[in-house]
């Protein structure tokens, strides 16, 4: 009862509405699920210096992120509840979510920003970003091992005057939780979903139990091998200097995410399965 | 028989692309997916043997091949034992780089559903190999190690 109530309870946004106790009470038995359902390996936290960084992440799974659910989890074990805090910038609709917004915020998610993310750094934590947002999230299955930022660079610019590193993230598997057929941008924006809800791709999707869906709602996801890897840090600074072409910048941080993803992704022998 | 292309554009000159790509001693060592890679010998015709695998996990598939002489856009090789296969690397230039190509064709035993099912599961494994070592070698010519 008590612990029902810790969940329904209303939280703060940003640090004072992550819960360290509250995850440390789900840590267990979230872990075993995903061991069990995900068959989650997560490598390469030793890559983590101990100082604020940015998590830079491709972003999969329509609107279930069961890779950021794995990797939250892999790096509360790793680093412990009471270590560096770890923030997820999140899309405004799964952190306005009753019930399921408000356990994202204890895990330590907020709306997504630039002033926030930067707030947060500056207070010590370590920050989760996935640039791609909602398009990569829903990009098509054929692109499904591709890293799709969509040309964002708020990031970039994010830890350049932050002067934090950026440390990437990448992961297979999430995009294979469900399938989705096309890229559906051309459609959101005729329906003005970008101006409406922030939400710019529109695809066909099928997942269970809705079947054929446009876009994506909270599914069952299909039980697909999750594999993440966490690469070294990217000092901007040091290798870009203080004034940096942002789309050189650009190119050289998604060509590393893109080579470690396409890597990753030959691990699968079968997709789903692993 | 089962064949996977995939390509990937590099901004580089063709030139500089050409060096890496159609040369074994280079490009196999680059293109990680390969896990295991050995030159065996080197024929006075200018074409090489090696021994070439992909590491698949719990098993290696592949096998001795034997890699024509250097010819000027393009490397391509034909196995001699283990899984019959040849392949080709295609180096062409586009305006604002080259393309490499890479195309591998595969034999398999097995008829029917059995040959079906193993052709869709190898032409998979192929795919997200090749794409990773062409990934992995645009990234080596663009931006170093």
């Amino acid at each position: 009862m008590d612990q029902l109530g810790r969940v329904l309870a209303r939280t703060q946004e940003g640090l004072k509405g992550r819960d360290p106790e509250f995850i440390r009470a789900m840590l267990p038995r979230f872990w075993l699920a995903a061991q069990v359902y995900f068959r989650a390996e997560v490598n390469g936290f030793e890559n983590v210096p101990d100082e604020p960084v940015l998590f830079v992440g491709n972003h999969s799974g329509g609107a279930n992120i069961p890779d950021t659910f794995v990797f939250t989890l892999a790096y509360h074990t790793y680093f412990t509840v009471e270590g560096r805090p770890l923030i997820a910038l999140a899309h405004e609709i799964v952190v306005g979510m009753p019930v399921i917004g408000d356990m994202a915020r204890k895990f330590g998610m907020v709306k997504a920003g630039r002033t926030v993310a930067a707030d947060l750094l500056q207070e010590g934590a370590n920050v989760l970003v996935y640039p791609g947002g909602d398009v990569e999230a829903l990009r098509p299955w054929t692109d499904r091992n591709k890293i799709v930022f969509d040309g964002r660079k708020g990031f970039l610019k994010l830890a350049h005057a932050q002067r934090v590193k950026i440390v990437p993230v990448v992961a297979t598997g999430g995009q294979e939780t469900f399938f989705v057929f096309n890229d559906g941008r051309r459609i959101a924006k005729l329906l003005r979903f970008d101006k409406l809800l922030r939400v710019k791709t529109l695809p066909l999707s099928l997942s269970f139990p809705w079947g054929l869906l446009p876009g994506d709602l909270p599914h069952i996801p299909f039980p697909a091998k999750i594999r993440i890897q966490v690469l070294p840090p990217i000092d901007l600074h040091e290798r870009f200097g203080d004034d940096p072409d942002w789309d050189q910048v650009y190119g050289y941080v998604t060509s590393v995410m893109q080579v470690a993803l396409s890597d990753l992704a030959a691990k699968t022998v079968i997709p789903v399965l692993g | 028989m089962g064949t996977v292309t995939r390509s990937t554009l590099v901004h580089a000159g063709v030139e500089e692309v050409v060096k890496v790509a159609t040369d074994p001693s280079v490009v196999f060592p680059i293109m990680g997916a390969f896990g295991r890679f050995e030159c065996i010998d080197r024929l006075p015709d200018g074409s090489q043997e090696w021994d070439l695998f992909l590491d698949l996990g719990t098993i290696h598939a592949g096998g001795r091949v034997l890699v024509g002489a250097p010819s000027e856009h393009s490397l391509v090789w034909q196995s001699v034992r283990g899984i019959q296969h040849s392949a080709h690397i295609e180096v062409s230039p586009v305006a604002d780089g080259a393309t490499v190509t890479m195309t591998i064709s595969v034999q398999f035993a097995g008829r029917l559903l059995a040959g079906w099912a193993t052709g869709l599961l190898a032409d998979g494994i192929l795919a997200r190999h090749i794409e990773a070592g062409l990934q992995q070698m645009r990234h080596r010519i663009e931006y170093g190690r």
